[in-house]
């Protein structure tokens, strides 16, 4: 019996190593660097020679504007996604029509393209169209890579709704547009929201693809650092910078997670 | 209030036929239920008369309207849905008010009906609460509610109470004939439970395979049903073959055959001709347990040995092995406690009521 026991309890300390390492491995990268955020001095150096919060003010000049852009074109991307993936999910949930699976293959794996043949592409139109270095450009760009996050948030919402519900509105004498804003539109609300915030975050990091696209007018957060490390090097001001771009995406995720629910992630981001 | 006629309804999904060319008449005030096992295509024809699903071919009127190509929010119908669909983000006052604002009613108007409403269905003072606060009996009475309150021409119901347990399926049952008597709307209930259509209905469809193969009162598909599907749809489970004799100089429609290794009287179809293979059907509860053998009891009774006996409280379930088959027979009333530990003994089994027909008679 005692050796049973004992068994058991080495099992579950050997499977705590193991994730507990694993998480460590993952995660020690993004806390070095953020340590790095509050020592003392222009350059890194370990052990530090005192600890500030200097870094984070110097930067506000510089890298603010920069992620005020990124912020704004996080959230129009995921706007503009929103308007074209309601209806899609729709279509892809809820009518019955020949290539429904093909078009589902191709609206959903444009993500699992790499980003650079998307940008390249967008540079030799844009430059065509003289959308190089402006904002709705740098949007469509975004909105392009987020759209399938977007539509897989969105397409769970309606398949988590049960078409009887709307169909009972539909009994009830409610057209079927007065269904989708009385009924339907509630229903997948988190869903939406989810797909929203999920765009957003990944559009705000994105660096890819902007960074054939953007200019000198509309240079957004991870570009700035990206120009920062050519000139300047890892410093602890980059260090700060980049720290605020991690804060910005989990306080997103914390708000995605608390707020939307796990149930309308399954699959998404877990 | 209106009738419904259904005419040559027909609806393939891909390569299956799930409804072929179906032809319904269902007066005024009358409810009438679609009977059958799960895909025999009854839920289709509700949803092809609720609108929801369109037909390949046919036509359906409401009264002397053809509706085919009115949509279902225009329809003045109520569907009872199986999963209920209630609004889950709607508390129980705006799930009922739902169909009312729809119709553009006044405020005060709706406050009154939705009350009156829940009264009807005994649940008053529910308002406030969101579906996920009630319990599966509560959440079907207002879906129920929510149906009624538009006051239909027309009740449709889908398997409603498949989800509940036995004894709120009986209670509402009950209910749901009350309301009908209340309120004479022509009513569609889908069921595959023989027990809930017989029950509540004044006729039945009996569907199979996407048909019909049977329409009556319950009483006449219980009594003669036209084929061995309907027969042990409708819960006679006793068939032995029989080969026709010679029918009774006595009594009309009643004939002899040779079933079980006796003569025995059965009521059959017209024309069945003397020679031919028939099937003998016999329900448990039509049979009697006899000890012994009197006088004046010979008609119809034959010996066998009880094989199993289950006592299940009203009834006891005896089988019976009677010349090469088994019979299950139920004992009611005083008598089930006779035979509660009976395996073995020998009885005499009179078959009160039997009646046969073609073996390859119906669809199977």
């Amino acid at each position: 019996m005692g050796s049973i026991k004992r068994g058991r309890l080495l099992g579950q300390l050997a499977w705590g190593i193991y994730l507990g390492g694993l998480i460590i491995t993952l995660w020690l990268i993004f806390l070095l660097l953020f340590m790095h955020s509050f020592f003392k001095g222009l350059t890194l150096e370990f052990p530090p020679r005192g600890l500030t919060l200097e870094n984070y003010t110097q930067i506000t000049n510089q890298f603010f504007p920069a992620l005020r852009i990124s912020l704004l074109l996080g959230l129009c991307a995921g706007i503009l996604d929103l308007w074209l993936a309601i209806p899609a999910s729709y279509a892809l949930t809820r009518l019955e029509f020949r290539g429904k699976n093909l078009t589902n293959s191709f609206l959903l794996t444009p993500n699992m393209v790499p980003a650079i043949s998307l940008a390249l592409g967008l540079l030799v139109l844009y430059s065509r169209i003289g959308l190089l270095d402006s904002f709705w450009g740098l949007t469509c760009a975004l909105s392009i890579i987020t759209m399938p996050y977007m539509l897989r948030s969105v397409m769970s919402a309606f398949n988590e709704l049960d078409p009887s519900i709307e169909e009972a509105a539909r009994t009830l004498g409610a057209g079927r547009w007065r269904t989708f804003l009385a009924v339907t539109l509630p229903l997948i609300g988190p869903g939406v929201l989810a797909g929203l915030l999920l765009s957003f975050i990944i559009g705000f990091n994105e660096f890819t693809a902007i960074i054939f696209l953007y200019g000198p007018k509309n240079l957004p957060a991870s570009v700035w650092l990206w120009n920062m490390l050519f000139m300047y090097g890892i410093t602890p001001q980059f260090a700060a910078a980049v720290a605020v771009m991690q804060l910005v995406s989990f306080a997103v995720l914390f708000v995605l997670v608390r707020v939307v629910g796990r149930r309308y992630l399954q699959g998404v981001v877990f | 209030m209106a009738s419904v006629r259904v005419e040559n309804l027909t609806k393939t999904f891909g390569k299956v036929v799930a409804v072929d060319s179906v032809t319904l008449n269902i007066p005024e005030g009358q409810l009438v239920t679609l009977l059958g096992p799960s895909g025999c295509g009854k839920t289709t024809i509700l949803r092809c008369i609720a609108g929801l699903t369109d037909p390949e071919a046919g036509v359906i009127y409401f009264g002397d309207r053809l509706v085919n190509d009115v949509p279902t929010s225009q329809r003045r119908i109520g569907l009872l849905f199986q999963r209920l669909a209630l609004f889950p983000h709607m508390r129980v006052f705006d799930n009922v008010a739902f169909g009312l604002r729809m119709q553009k009613r006044p405020k005060n108007e709706i406050e009154r009906r939705v009350k009156e409403a829940l009264a009807l269905v005994q649940l008053p003072g529910f308002e406030r609460r969101f579906p996920r606060e009630l319990s599966g009996g509560q959440q079907q009475r207002v879906a129920l509610a929510r149906t009624l309150v538009t006051d239909p021409d027309i009740l449709l119901f889908d398997e409603p109470l498949s989800s509940l347990d036995l004894k709120l399926r009986e209670e509402l049952k009950i209910e749901i004939r009350r309301l009908h008597r209340q309120t004479g709307k022509t009513t569609i209930y889908v069921t595959h439970d023989q027990g809930e259509a017989f029950a509540i209905s004044d006729k039945v469809y009996v569907m199979h395979e996407g048909r019909v193969v049977q329409e009556g009162t319950p009483l006449e598909l219980y009594v003669n049903p036209a084929s061995p599907f309907v027969a042990s749809f409708i819960g006679a489970n006793n068939f032995v073959p029989a080969v026709a004799a010679a029918p009774d100089p006595l009594w009309p429609g009643v004939m002899g055959v040779e079933a079980l290794g006796y003569q025995v009287w059965a009521s059959g179809e017209d024309g069945i001709r003397q020679g031919e293979k028939l099937l003998l059907l016999v329900r448990p509860e039509d049979i009697t347990v006899l000890a012994r053998l009197e006088p004046g009891t010979e008609r119809n009774t034959v010996p066998g040995r009880i094989m199993v006996s289950t006592f299940a409280g009203a009834s006891t379930y005896l089988e019976v092995a009677v010349g090469g088959e088994t019979l299950k027979v139920s004992v009611h009333g005083s008598e089930r406690f006779d035979y509660i530990k009976s395996v073995g003994q020998a009885v005499f089994l009179r078959l009160n009521r039997c009646s046969v027909i073609r073996a390859g008679g119906g669809t199977q």
